[in-house]
């Protein structure tokens, strides 16, 4: 009865690891589009283009750098920027000024070159006191 | 069976008969004191009023999607759209060497006390346009550099991130965005335009004049010099930036002198023969 009871414990706790190790964090993506790649190198192929405020699965961080997120969106596995997303739904352009944006009638191939130049970007800020 | 039938039909004549009876003298304003000792009227008061609110924020909701952006979010959705429109002609989607330019840069600005500037270079395979900067949003800039410029100049980081700087100072002068800003579009600025037409024309008028400054109109001389006259303060103190930035500027003379591909660089920043000339005079204080 007792090792009944100890492995059905175990289990318990293996699964619960399991599915907590699958889904790391749900974030969304900041920029008014992004894009999920291949692999984590901004150069790889694009799977999909993720437009802002779009909620992202985050299974894990890339093991070569803090850069890239092991990432799930819709259908397709990949790899997002870290640094393209937020923690917080933002607030996003296309939202926002929703008419505005629509009138700019832009189509899917202006979208996936929005992600991929938010993607080349070489980003930076300065900082007091360094 | 038939007569079973028959007795369940006889028996419910009368049932069915009292019950429209019944009805006939059902008295309304009985049940109307039961529903308010039940609270139920004012329930339904509270769901109407609900509903109401729903509808109201409903209704602010879509007279908001009409807004028309603000001054940073215009600028800064242009900028790239500026970009997306053009990477065509400036080629941007390739595969650029990591030179770290980024970092370098970011360091730079710490040095020379600009402090919280945000920035975002995008590297461009073309010569069409040698280095630009876009506004994108308060503190924050879109930087445009083209490797074969980079490439011709040979320049080193230092000197890249004093072309960047010339560049950031330009954009903060905000001398580009107020050719971009005229008056029609300043009204409309962060304007809600419910029931009111889209001001198509002046939108596509803001495409054609980030054309006319990047390629055609540039800076004039009085500009120039007060953006050279900046830098060479900003870096008077360290006499490595102030060296990098003479080189700087004599390897661009040289360029647009001896290199056909820039021949049109002093349309847009003139000149750097006087740009070497500011400088001597800037070092020399008895001038």
């Amino acid at each position: 009865m007792r090792m009944t009871l100890l492995l059905t414990i175990i289990v318990f706790f293996l699964s619960n690891k399991t599915r907590k190790g699958e889904i790391e964090k749900i974030v969304y993506m900041k920029n008014i589009f992004g894009q999920i790649h291949k692999s984590p190198n901004i150069h790889a192929q694009a799977l999909s283009t993720i437009s802002c405020g779009h909620p992202i699965e985050v299974l894990g961080r890339d093991a070569g750098s803090d850069e890239w997120f092991h990432a799930k969106t819709g259908i397709y596995e990949g790899y997002v920027q870290a640094d393209q997303t937020v923690d917080k739904r933002p607030s996003c352009f296309q939202k926002k000024y929703s008419k505005f944006f629509d009138k700019m009638e832009l189509g899917p191939t202006d979208f996936y070159r929005w992600g991929k130049l938010h993607t080349l970007f070489l980003r930076g800020a300065s900082k007091a006191g360094q | 069976m038939k007569k079973i039938a028959i007795l369940l039909f006889l028996m419910s004549i009368p049932y069915s008969h009292r019950t429209q009876e019944q009805e006939e003298v059902v008295d309304f304003s009985s049940i109307k004191e039961l529903i308010k000792k039940d609270n139920l009227s004012s329930q339904v008061e509270r769901k109407k009023k609900k509903e109401q609110k729903k509808k109201k924020i409903l209704i602010q909701r879509e007279i908001r999607s009409f807004d028309f952006p603000n001054e940073n979010d215009f600028l800064s959705f242009f900028s790239e759209l500026w970009l997306i429109k053009n990477s065509d002609l400036l080629n941007w989607d390739f595969e650029a060497p990591d030179y770290g330019i980024e970092e370098y840069f970011q360091k730079f600005l710490e040095n020379v006390g600009k402090i919280g500037v945000r920035f975002k270079i995008i590297l461009i395979n073309t010569p069409k346009v040698a280095h630009f900067a876009l506004p994108s949003g308060e503190n924050e800039h879109i930087f445009v550099l083209s490797l074969p410029f980079l490439r011709a100049l040979k320049l080193s980081k230092v000197q890249i991130s004093l072309l960047l700087f010339e560049d950031l100072l330009r954009s903060e002068g905000g001398i580009f965005t107020s050719s971009i800003l005229n008056e029609k579009l300043k009204k409309l600025l962060g304007k809600n335009l419910h029931k009111k037409p889209f001001p198509q024309e002046v939108v596509a008028g803001v495409f054609s004049q980030y054309d006319r400054f990047i390629f055609e109109i540039g800076f004039n001389f009085k500009q120039q010099f007060q953006i050279t006259k900046m830098v060479s303060r900003a870096i008077d103190s360290n006499p490595e930036y102030s060296k990098a930035y003479r080189e700087m500027v004599e390897k661009k003379d040289t360029l647009i002198k001896t290199n056909l591909t820039f021949k049109d660089y002093p349309k847009i920043y003139p000149s750097p023969e006087l740009q070497k000339n500011w400088l001597i005079s800037h070092r020399d204080p008895s001038l």
